[in-house]
Formats: structure tokens, C-alpha cells, sequence
């Protein structure tokens, strides 16, 4: 039955290739995947040579297997929340045995995992003296991790009955032991990860036959546990793909400067002042929460027409703002603490322009909404205005590196934010037609 | 009835008027829209506003929900300024605009649930009115459950038709509320109307679907030229009976039938 199935895949796969772009992707794609791979063997035989003194092969290959865990367990969220999928309905004369190894298979046949697929072998194929041991601890890692994320799911998913809570224990174990393995550098590394991968297997399978008489057919609807203000994030394209980039972007800078100092001894962009553009939160509000209601103009509506005072849109926006400040604050803070070693100003400088943009950007959702019609657009997705008031108040605020007579700036800036944050509330009503100007006409 | 309902009730009883239009004009650069429109809705009474495409009866419901401004004149909801509603006001309003304001990254049940909170209802209560309105609306309890982006454009109106009644406005507010509609989900909205219609209450419809509006209105106003051409009862509309919703309207519109003799290629 599941050859059966497998052969069933493939052949909808091949059926689907008659469109020539989708050929040309396919080919591409596994051709880069097949590159980074070999880039991946090259980079890990030249640490493993000695040219680089910061780091070991042992250590860039955890990272690497590290990296494709989280990146796995991540898809639990992105780019959209995915409830399991349940291919065989109860009806099918199946066992349950045979009704989970199906859903796993059918999880595994993604383009996703081929193309990581190619990468470890054509990795493993290049990377000198430790190929197998790569093949083998990514490829369990891949397995494990999906295994994990099925196991976070059933719990999100589904009310199951409390005689398998047990089982969800287990699994929740399994899987911090899972995480906290590949953090290790044991010597029996491969068979903690095989029987770690085995446990959450077989918990799996129990977590799939206690909800096995709660499905009715392919179960495809949102579950409704997940918080809305995460929905209104990951589920508007508009806002998702900017956050990501704005994220990506910063994290590189980051990263680079991290690398450049630990290596050369100097900073990026000889850490001038145009540097702490991109150490403050600022990207995230020149791309996204400078313009709120332009990104979730129904949500404004929804507290105007319901509402029509400004404080509690007020709060909805910090709601929003709350989920990406966190990722910005846990890869920023470590990787500035890390190259920069000065915590005092780190700290004050990126809690004081974190305070500054949020309590301004209330007021420039308000005054100075930009409709969007693309996910980037010529135009820009925040008013021009917006961006240089932020910028300037971040490049203003770097002057505390250069002068601490300059600290004197600090409650100034939550004064200035405070300002920004009152005028927005009594401006309102006269303000809000503005918003119904620039984003509801078409 | 609780608390929250018997306060609602005391204070609606105090006004006659719970919507009152005194000389409203709108204008769009030189295109006068809205002329010196006054009119006043009774309690109990369900409003149909009438009238050609762009007449202004959108925007006359815009000024209303106070998203448009008006260029002068008055308008008073529930005894106050239209545009002093505070959040208490507002929880005695309910809207179906013409932009649905669904917010679509949710599901029909989160965004029911959010609206709830917004207005403040205790949980067992808002979720025992999901339950009810869902049940009555929707024949597939799975869709509760599916992002609103998935929806379509029928089940989109029934979902903000429940998020406006959600919360047992006295002031319900419905632009083209049938418009999309297939003509069942229509007939047990009507029936749903019929229901909420009650003497401290007042529904205001605007819509192109006479049929239906015959059967739920009970005072007739007319949008034409930019002006409120007629404003009475049903029965002085349709002459006790005599003659039919569509005839009554027709008359007053005055289509140019003339001219259609000059389309000779038809």
C-alpha cells in the first residue's frame, strides 16, 4: 500500500512537470541546493585544514545540522501555519499503523526535502574523511526535527483524550532531549539522535491513534489555538515577506560585523554611526510598523467602527509590533554582546530607539498611512517622512558612543515618544479621515 | 436579560429618534452628492433607503458611520452627535459597510471571537451567539474554522452580517446587505431581521434588491438627484398595496425608456 502510494506521488509529480518554468525551477533549484552543497564539503575541508583558527569542522558541521533542525521545525510557522494533514480518512480499511506511515511519507514527499536532500549527498560527497558522518547525522537530524514539529502539532492541533497526555509528555521530552543533542559534542552523538528519533516516532504513533477517531477525512482548516496577532502576521503576505527580508538583512549585517572583528579585529562599516541603523529595531518600522492600518487597514476599521477611540488601537499595535521586537531583540542584543562588548550602551541604545519607534510609529500609522497594493512597491511601503524621523532620531541617538555627555538624550527620546504618543490619541478624531482618504478609495 | 441590556433598553426608551438627519450636504470637489437631506427613523421602524447606482446612498451611510465627513448639517445616532460616539455609543451600533471589513488572516470563529472582546461580551455568552448564528447560517461547521481569505464573497457577507448583529445593536446600519447573497441565505436574513425587529430598535437598509426590501421595510426612503425624493411609510409608498414596490420606485426615478428606441441594433 505505501509503495503504492510512493508510486502515486511520483506520478502526480511527473504529471505536473508539463509546465516548461516549473522543468526549468525543479532543475535549477536541485542544481543550487547541489552547489551549497558542495560549498558546504569545500568551507568544512578548508576549516578542517587550518585556515580558519575561530572555528573547527566539527563545530561549522553542528552548526550546519543545527541550522536545517531549526529550519525544519520552522515550517511549522512558516511561511503559514500547516495543520497535519490527514491523506486516508478513518473510512479507509486501514490499519493505523499503515493510515501514519502513509501521513509521514506523504509529509516527507515535499519539494523541501529533496532539495535538502541533494545538499547533504552532494555534501557528504565532497566533504573529505567525514562524509558518512555527515550523511548520516543531517539526514537523521531532517528526520527528527520533522518528526518534533508532527509532535508540536498533534498537541496544537487537536483536543486528544487524556489517557494520551502521557504520550504528548513523552514526546515533549523527547523532543527538548532532541534539541539540547545537537547541542552536544558527544562521541555517541548518532545514537542519541537515532533513538531520540525513534521514541518520537513511536510516540507519534500513539499521539496519531489517539486522534485517529477525531478526524473526519483530510483535515485542512486552521486550528484556532494559534494566536490572532501571530494569524495577522504570518497569514498577511504583505507583511510577511518584508519582515522576513528586513530580518534576513539585519541578521547578515550582524553576523558579518560578528565575523569581521572575531577575524580581522575591525568592525563593519568601521562601526560608524550608519552601522546602528541596522543594530536598532529600525528596519522593522521603516518597512512595516511606521504604516499599520496601510498593512491591516480591515483591522483599523474593525476598531473605528467598534470602537472609534484610539488607545485601544493603540494597544493593537503593540501586539503586533510585540512578536517580530522579540526576534529582532534575541538575534540583535547576543550578536551586539558578542563583537561590541559594551552592554551599557548596547542596552540604553537599543532599548531607547525601540522606545522611541514604537511610541512614534502610533502616530505615523495615523498621519501618514501609505496604501499597499504589492508586497514591495515602487512607492515604498511607509510614508518617506516616517522613515527620515526615525532615521534621524537613531542616528542622533549614536552620539552617546562618541560623547557620554550625549546620555543626556535618553529621556529626551522617551519625552519626544511620549509626545507622539498623546498627539496620536487627541489627534484622532480629526486625523482618521486621512486613513479613510488614502486607504479606502480605490 | 442582563444588566447591560436592561441600561441599553432604559436609555433607548427615552428617544424617539434613534437616527436623525438635519440638512446634509456632501459634496465631491463640484459634484454634489448629498443636497439638504434631512430625515428622522422611529423606533421599531426598519429603514429602506432607495435609489439608483451612485445616488449617494453609500455615501450617506458613510457619513453615518462617520467615515466620510459631511461638507454641513447634523446627524444624531441614539440621542448624540454622530461623531461624539464614544465606545459605550458604539456598543449600540452595529454596521455592515460597504467595505465588509473582514479582517481575512483569520478564521470566521477568531474574528467572531475578537469582535466579542472588542464589545465586551462574557465568554460563555459570545460563545453560545457564535454557536447560534453559525448553526443558523452556515450549513458546514468546519467553515467556523477556515481563514476568511478562503471564503466566498456570500459566506464574507454572512460573516460580517453576524459580527454586526453579534452584539444586539439597537442601531443596525446595512449597506446592500443582500447583495452576493443566494436566495436562501437572503430569505433567513430576512427572516433573522424579522426576529431583531423590535420596538426599541431601528434598521436602516440601503439596497438594490426590492423584493427583499418589500418584505422587511417599513418606511421608504428615496435617493435621487442628491436629494430624499420621498421619505413616508411602506403603505404611502406602494399606495396601501396598490401598486407594487418596483412601479412606486419607478416613478419617482423616472428612467429614460425613451431613449432605448434609439438603440436600433439590438
Amino acid at each position: 500500500m505505501i509503495g503504492y502510494l510512493i508510486l502515486y506521488k511520483f506520478k502526480h509529480y511527473i504529471k505536473g512537470l508539463k509546465n516548461p518554468w516549473k522543468i526549468i525551477l525543479t532543475i535549477a533549484l536541485t542544481f543550487t541546493a547541489f552547489i551549497y552543497g558542495r560549498l558546504y564539503g569545500e568551507i568544512s575541508n578548508n576549516i578542517a585544514s587550518g585556515e580558519t583558527d575561530f572555528l573547527t569542522d566539527e563545530k561549522f558541521t553542528t552548526l550546519i545540522i543545527i541550522t536545517i533542525s531549526v529550519i525544519t521545525l520552522l515550517r511549522m510557522v512558516f511561511p503559514g501555519y500547516n495543520p497535519l494533514i490527514q491523506i486516508f480518512p478513518k473510512y479507509y480499511p486501514l490499519s493505523k499503523a499503515e493510515i501514519y506511515f502513509s501521513s509521514l511519507i506523504n509529509d516527507f514527499y515535499k519539494p523541501y526535502f529533496f532539495y535538502l536532500v541533494v545538499f547533504i549527498f552532494s555534501g557528504s560527497y565532497y566533504v573529505e574523511n567525514s562524509g558518512f558522518h555527515f550523511l548520516a547525522y543531517a539526514s537523521l537530524a531532517l528526520i527528527s526535527s520533522h518528526l518534533a514539529r508532527r509532535s508540536f502539532q498533534y498537541i496544537v492541533d487537536f483536543r486528544t483524550k487524556s489517557s494520551f497526555r502521557f504520550f504528548h509528555v513523552i514526546g515533549a521530552l523527547a523532543i527538548v532531549c532532541f534539541i539540547f543533542t545537537l547541542f552536544t559534542n558527544s562521541s555517541c552523538w548518532a545514537l542519541q539522535v537515532i533513538s531520540i528519533s525513534a521514541v518520537v516516532l513511536i510516540v507519534g504513533f500513539f499521539q496519531e491513534s489517539s486522534i485517529l477517531s477525531r478526524r473526519s477525512g483530510e483535515i485542512k482548516s486552521k486550528s484556532g489555538k494559534v494566536n490572532i496577532y501571530l494569524k495577522l502576521l504570518l497569514n498577511n503576505k504583505k507583511v510577511r515577506l518584508p519582515l522576513i527580508v528586513a530580518l534576513l538583512l539585519k541578521s547578515l549585517i550582524l553576523v558579518a560585523d560578528f565575523f569581521l572583528f572575531k577575524k580581522k579585529g575591525i568592525h563593519f562599516l568601521d562601526g560608524q554611526i550608519v552601522f546602528w541603523l541596522f543594530a536598532s529595531p529600525l528596519i522593522l518600522f521603516t518597512y512595516v510598523f511606521n504604516n499599520v492600518w496601510g498593512f491591516w487597514k480591515n483591522l483599523w476599521l474593525n476598531m473605528e467602527l467598534k470602537v472609534g477611540d484610539y488607545k485601544p488601537m493603540t494597544s493593537q499595535i503593540l501586539r503586533l509590533i510585540l512578536f517580530p521586537f522579540i526576534i529582532d531583540l534575541l538575534i540583535t542584543v547576543p550578536i551586539l554582546f558578542f563583537s561590541w562588548t559594551d552592554y551599557k550602551f548596547i542596552l540604553l541604545f537599543y532599548f531607547t530607539t525601540a522606545g522611541y519607534l514604537i511610541m512614534l510609529s502610533f502616530l505615523w500609522s495615523l498621519i501618514l498611512p501609505v496604501k499597499i497594493n504589492s508586497t514591495f512597491q515602487m512607492k515604498g511601503s511607509t510614508s518617506p517622512w516616517s522613515i527620515i524621523a526615525s532615521m534621524g532620531g537613531v542616528l542622533l541617538l549614536t552620539t552617546i558612543k562618541i560623547n557620554h555627555w550625549f546620555y543626556i538624550l535618553i529621556p529626551l527620546f522617551f519625552i519626544i515618544g511620549g509626545i507622539g504618543y498623546w498627539l496620536s490619541i487627541d489627534l484622532y478624531r480629526k486625523k482618521k479621515y486621512i486613513i479613510v482618504n488614502k486607504l479606502m478609495k480605490e | 436579560m442582563n444588566v447591560g441590556q436592561n441600561q441599553n433598553k432604559n436609555f433607548c426608551n427615552k428617544l424617539r429618534f434613534m437616527i436623525e438627519i438635519k440638512d446634509l450636504t456632501k459634496a465631491y470637489d463640484k459634484n454634489k452628492v448629498l443636497d439638504t437631506i434631512s430625515l428622522k427613523v422611529d423606533n421599531g421602524s426598519v429603514y429602506a433607503l432607495l435609489g439608483k447606482n451612485g445616488a449617494g446612498k453609500t455615501t450617506l451611510i458613510n457619513i453615518l458611520i462617520d467615515l466620510i465627513q459631511p461638507d454641513s448639517g447634523t446627524i444624531f445616532i441614539n440621542g448624540k452627535e454622530h461623531n461624539t460616539l464614544d465606545k459605550e455609543d458604539k456598543k449600540h451600533t452595529g454596521v455592515v459597510g460597504e467595505d465588509l471589513a473582514l479582517i481575512e488572516e483569520l478564521s470566521a470563529l477568531e474574528y467572531l471571537t475578537f469582535v466579542g472582546k472588542i464589545y465586551g461580551l462574557p465568554s460563555d455568552i459570545l460563545k453560545k451567539r457564535i454557536d447560534d448564528l453559525f448553526h443558523y447560517f452556515f450549513e458546514d461547521n468546519r467553515d467556523l474554522k477556515k481563514n476568511i481569505s478562503k471564503y466566498s464573497t456570500g459566506m464574507k457577507k454572512k460573516i460580517t452580517f453576524c459580527a454586526a448583529v453579534l452584539h444586539t445593536p439597537d442601531t443596525l446600519i446595512l449597506d446592500e446587505p443582500f447583495s452576493g447573497l443566494d436566495p436562501l441565505v437572503t430569505n433567513q436574513m430576512i427572516s433573522f431581521l424579522h426576529q431583531y425587529k423590535k420596538n426599541d430598535r431601528v434598521i436602516l437598509i440601503s439596497s438594490h434588491d426590492l423584493n427583499y426590501v418589500e418584505k422587511i421595510a417599513t418606511h421608504i426612503g428615496v435617493l435621487n438627484n442628491n436629494q430624499l425624493q420621498f421619505n413616508s411609510s411602506l403603505q404611502a409608498f406602494t399606495e396601501n398595496g396598490i401598486t407594487s414596490i418596483d412601479i412606486a420606485l419607478l416613478k419617482i426615478l423616472r428612467p429614460n425608456e425613451n431613449q432605448l428606441s434609439n438603440i436600433d441594433w439590438v
